[in-house]
């Protein structure tokens, strides 16, 4: 991928490959994106624990027998 | 037994990650088994830098709630024959979870397996940083010759030597020109104002950004900084690698001071 030319000088990338600067972009944008999409722990606990507070408004049922699967379809960005 | 070195060095951006990733590539193309651990807590950048940021699973803060084994956190860094990574996690949650004593059990466990245990501490004096030293046999304080950095490591200096630890100082970002034309602080003047062993002096190399931007370590990149990441490697492996006089000093002394300077390490 790289070669160099001088021990002092600078790695440059061959010819026609793609500028460090390009990958370095592209490796940071699916990072990015990546963590954006992530639902962290917390915030899935506090999805679970509000779920199951409104179900037990409805049904006579104690919170800790309620289980709650949150399944994210065609999901692309937080709020 | 294996043996931890932790990387900090109070101000950030001076390069603990970096010296870090680099350090470890060296020693482990000096045939030594070698594991990095990112203890930078919701900013993990030891696997951007490595370019494993795509392989990760679990992370640190997952072996030490034991939400994982240990071995599923381990990251095979395929380029190296004996090169792993522990990547930090990236959650929001900053809430000091971990304990000493769970750092302890996991640095006792790979201390079995591998030769060094590399540290990356995070920036400051807070928590995380004492949880990555608490247990290292050795302390590289990485500045660079400005003054905050230079303040910022004498912070961390003065906390270390009461914690009786066992501290070498690293000298990142050095521009020979700079220094040339007297607008940059010596290695002499550094050591001095923070009276510390020196273990090693890295040159000022724009490669490291390019090799960063792919995701590389220098390591066989044949770049000048390579050669300075290598003969700290080779300084903490227990060869004598003097620090080379990158001034070209006319002076008999410094040249003395120069010889000694380069710590042997036990």
């Amino acid at each position: 991928m790289c070669h160099r030319s001088r021990k002092t000088s600078r790695i440059r990338p061959a010819a026609g490959a793609e500028t460090s600067k390009t990958i370095a972009k592209e490796r940071l944008k699916l990072m990015i994106e990546a963590e954006k999409q992530k639902l962290d722990d917390d915030t899935l606990n506090q999805i679970r624990h509000e779920i199951g507070s409104v179900i037990t408004k409805y049904v006579d049922i104690e919170p800790e027998n309620i289980e709650v699967r949150v399944t994210l379809k065609d999901y692309k960005k937080r709020a | 037994m294996g043996k931890v070195i932790t990387f900090t060095s109070g101000k950030g951006g001076v390069g603990k990650t970096t010296t870090t990733a680099n350090v470890g590539a060296g020693l482990s193309l000096l045939d030594k088994k070698v594991v990095l651990v990112d203890t930078d807590i919701g900013l993990r950048n030891l696997d951007v830098i490595m370019g494993l940021e795509n392989r990760i699973l679990y992370n640190l803060v997952d072996v030490l709630t034991g939400k994982c084994r240990l071995k599923q956190a381990l990251i095979r860094d395929r380029r190296y024959q004996n090169l792993w990574i522990i990547p930090s996690s990236c959650s929001k949650d900053t809430t000091p979870v971990l304990k000493e004593e769970q750092m302890k059990r996991l640095l006792g466990d790979l201390r079995k397996e591998f030769d060094y245990v590399l540290i990356d501490s995070p920036a400051g004096i807070d928590y995380g940083f004492s949880l990555a030293t608490s247990d290292a046999d050795l302390v590289a304080v990485v500045t660079t010759p400005q003054v905050a950095a230079i303040h910022d490591a004498d912070c961390v200096l003065q906390i270390l030597k009461k914690k009786k630890k066992d501290i070498r100082l690293i000298v990142n970002n050095f521009h020979r020109q700079m220094v040339k034309d007297g607008d940059m602080l010596d290695i002499p003047d550094i050591c001095e104002l923070l009276d510390a062993e020196l273990l090693g002096v890295i040159l000022e190399d724009e490669n490291i950004i390019i090799c960063q931007n792919h995701g590389e370590p220098v390591m066989g990149k044949h770049t000048v900084s390579e050669e300075c990441y290598r003969n700290i490697a080779g300084r903490i492996a227990g060869q004598e690698i003097p620090i080379p006089d990158y001034i070209r000093r006319k002076s008999i002394f410094s040249r003395i001071f120069f010889k000694n300077t380069a710590g042997k390490l036990v």
